[in-house]
């Protein structure tokens, strides 16, 4: 009889397997292969026994670590080791301008309290706005009352914990998972009976602590929860037997506020009417932060140490922290081009919306950059730019080999061309691969046979009218140059070229020359007239064109739309610039063959 | 029974009741004929799904004996049992099975008849089916 018993595959049969090839080595039980024997079914509890406690450890394997765990508890005890706070539910911030009609002429200073309330909903929901501290607004020149201040989603909640140090590990949770842990607020009295209270500052690092500090800290707890946790009497203030806790914070909606954009102020204040119109719509409401990104964010935290010194650290962090920025990009302030800013560090946001960051987020966002960036960098933010890409292209099919129409391989190639565009770009530092997309366009059918594709770039300016106006585009790409002159025919299109604008009452249209200068010109008939030969330059290398000194009328369309065909067919996005396609520009041609 | 096969042990299995050899101080066994009979009659009290990850071992019997006493329920019986042992039992030659109902005490007494592969020798045994509540 073999004195162990051989394992290898933990599942039910390989295990009952095992216990059976054990038992071959002995002859006073032989009924072991008989369903029916009383050694059958003994075998049969065995190896569902070693079989549970086999998928039980296993799945104890897996949450032991950060990779694997799938219980939110586990990964956020993970993330607890590495000093890491999971994002709380994140209330929605707007900007109103609040007026209070005032008539007594003596008041000079008016205070809007904590917690006024503005109303709003969605077709289906209601929601509450309220101010998150007092705020004073003094009278103006024109005697009115008349301030901005940004107002959060959620309400405002109290919740008391006395302290009782007979309590072994006393906990101090908060009872809504749906707090917003950065409203959270504590104050500790002597007792239930003292109104006085000393205010707790939240922290979350040790450093420059000393046993009188009054700080608290903010952890993650079970459940989607967060406790407040205070120091042990040396690191920081201990608060004693007796002590009342109060813990103020806001219960959040989380992102089903964003967006709303009319706020109605509720009651008076101070006895006054109060007016509100919205300064900027509500955003950067999020919902807590989902497993995955816990897993993710937790290691790219704990490797910035909560310092933001490197690129790496500033995309880990404001992602980490700003739920509504979708992706980053950081570059010192000498690479702005045009005009460097020394001794600035620049921050591109894209949003997860698409739009531009408002300025309530940019606000917050520098708030939080500068608390953590080195001394002496000063951060800005800086909108991303969208380098759009037209894509030109004829297909060819093999009618022989598909029931499909031109139309059907027309929508097949506009989708390779979009599923590109969201996989490959739509992000910063980003690079067209011409090859790729050609080669995604011949494998979107397997009867398409070939491609012949072109790519051209956009640039989209909004200009002043009507006054003397200067600007650069910078495609950050080589721009074709041909030695092609200002009177090529109409059929043949300038290497940098621009959508209709009015200038001098005339509909006209920006050319180059291909000696690098700018011109306006009017088609007429079959030629063009051109109506300033001087109006800007064109830098092919660095892909910048400058106009410079025009005025123009009017132009057609959301702006001037400037048009370059690139040297290189794989273009490339630096700094703040997001290169996308623009699929409904893009021209998309069907020729049939038959092979 | 035993004395039925000689001393020589074909088959053996752990007693039902776990009972102790008083003097090997080992796990009582059964063998032969009693082991094959032990393990008939496991199989025809084991539900299905009973035994983990094996859902087709064992008859329909315990939800039969809430039917009424009928022919037809007494042909499923046998049948259910013919079937248990003819799949699962391979020591047992099966000859026949005999259910009698016993409509006023809610039983079925029954008489399974079989022999030992390799042995001529019918052995009967019977079994009373009752329900418990």
């Amino acid at each position: 009889m073999s004195d162990f018993l051989p394992v290898s595959q933990l599942d039910f049969t390989s295990l009952r397997t095992s216990l059976k090839a054990y038992l071959q080595g002995q002859d006073r039980f032989k009924d072991y292969d008989f369903e029916g024997s009383n050694l059958s079914v003994l075998l049969d509890i065995l190896a569902f026994n070693t079989y549970q406690n086999a998928f039980y450890l296993n799945m104890i394997g897996n949450e032991m670590f950060l990779d694997s765990a799938t219980l939110r508890d586990s990964v956020v005890s993970h993330a607890k080791e590495l000093n890491y706070l999971p994002r709380s539910f994140t209330s929605s911030a707007a900007t109103v301008r609040v007026n209070v009609a005032v008539t007594n002429n003596a008041v000079y200073n008016i205070t809007v309290p904590q917690g006024y309330k503005f109303t709003t909903a969605t077709a289906n929901k209601n929601f509450t706005f309220s101010t998150p501290s007092p705020t004073v607004i003094t009278r103006n020149s024109n005697n009115e009352f008349i301030k901005d201040i940004i107002v959060y989603e959620g309400f405002l909640i109290s919740e008391k914990y006395v302290v009782n140090t007979s309590i072994e590990n006393q906990r101090f949770v908060l009872s809504n998972p749906k707090v917003d842990t950065d409203s959270v607020e504590v104050f500790v009295s002597p007792d239930a009976n003292t109104s006085t209270n000393t205010e707790y500052t939240f922290t979350t690092s040790i450093f420059g602590l000393n046993a009188n500090s009054t700080v608290y800290f903010i952890q993650a707890a079970e459940s989607e929860k967060y406790e407040v946790k205070f120091g042990d009497g040396i690191i920081s203030k201990k608060p004693t037997n007796g002590n009342l806790i109060r813990v103020d914070y806001r219960i959040s909606s989380g992102s089903d506020a964003n967006g709303l954009n009319s706020f109605t102020p509720q009651g008076t204040i101070s006895g006054y009417s109060v007016a509100a119109s919205t300064i900027s719509a509500a955003s950067g409401g999020a919902n807590n932060e989902s497993l995955q990104s816990i897993k993710d964010n937790a290691t790219r935290f704990f490797q910035t140490q909560d310092r933001l010194v490197t690129k790496e650290d500033y995309r880990a962090l404001i992602i980490a922290n700003f739920p509504e920025v979708k992706a980053i990009s950081v570059y010192g302030g000498e690479d702005i081009p045009v005009t460097p800013q020394y001794g600035k560090v620049a921050i591109s946001c894209a949003t997860q919306s698409g739009d531009l960051l408002t300025i309530t987020s940019k606000d917050r966002i520098l708030d939080f950059v500068k608390t953590r960036s080195p001394l002496s960098i000063n951060p800005i933010i800086i909108d991303p730019e969208f380098l759009d890409l037209v894509i030109t292209t004829n297909v060819n099919y093999n009618v022989n080999q598909t029931t499909l129409t031109t139309n059907q391989i027309s929508d097949l190639t506009a989708n390779a061309i979009s599923s590109y565009n969201n996989s490959s770009l739509t992000d910063f530092n980003k690079t067209f691969r011409f090859s790729k997309l050609v080669s995604n366009i011949n494998s979107s059918h397997p009867s398409i046979v070939g491609n012949e594709t072109s790519v051209n770039m956009i640039k989209t300016i909004v200009p002043l009218l009507n006054e003397n106006f200067t600007f650069t585009i910078d495609f950050g790409n080589e721009i074709l140059r041909d030695d092609l002159n200002i009177s090529r025919p109409l059929t043949n299109e300038f290497t940098v070229y621009s959508s209709e604008i009015t200038f001098n009452s005339r509909k006209a249209f920006f050319g180059e020359d291909g000696a690098g200068n700018i011109f306006i010109y009017e088609s007429s008939g079959t030629s063009r007239n051109v109506l300033k030969l001087r109006a800007g330059t064109v830098d092919y290398k660095n892909g910048t064109v400058t106009v410079s000194d025009v005025i123009l009328n009017d132009y057609s369309g959301a702006g001037i739309s400037f048009y370059a065909i690139p040297t290189k067919q794989d273009i490339t996005a630096k700094r703040n610039t997001i290169i996308r396609i623009n699929n409904q520009l893009n021209n998309i041609s069907v020729t049939a063959v038959k092979e | 029974m035993s004395g039925t096969f000689q001393s020589q042990v074909y088959y053996s299995d752990i007693d039902t009741n776990l009972t102790i050899n008083p003097i090997s101080e080992d796990v009582g066994r059964i063998t032969n004929e009693n082991a094959i009979r032990r393990s008939i009659r496991n199989l025809i009290l084991t539900d299905y799904y009973e035994r983990p990850f094996k859902p087709d071992i064992g008859s329909n019997i315990r939800k039969l004996l809430f039917e009424l006493i009928t022919p037809i329920t007494i042909e499923l019986l046998q049948k259910g049992i013919s079937d248990v042992i003819n799949n699962y039992e391979p020591r047992a030659n099966l000859i026949d099975v005999i259910c009698t109902p016993y409509e006023d005490s809610n039983a079925i007494d029954v008489t399974i008849v079989f022999s030992i592969i390799n042995r001529e020798d019918p052995i009967t045994m019977q079994l009373s089916l009752d329900r418990i509540r």
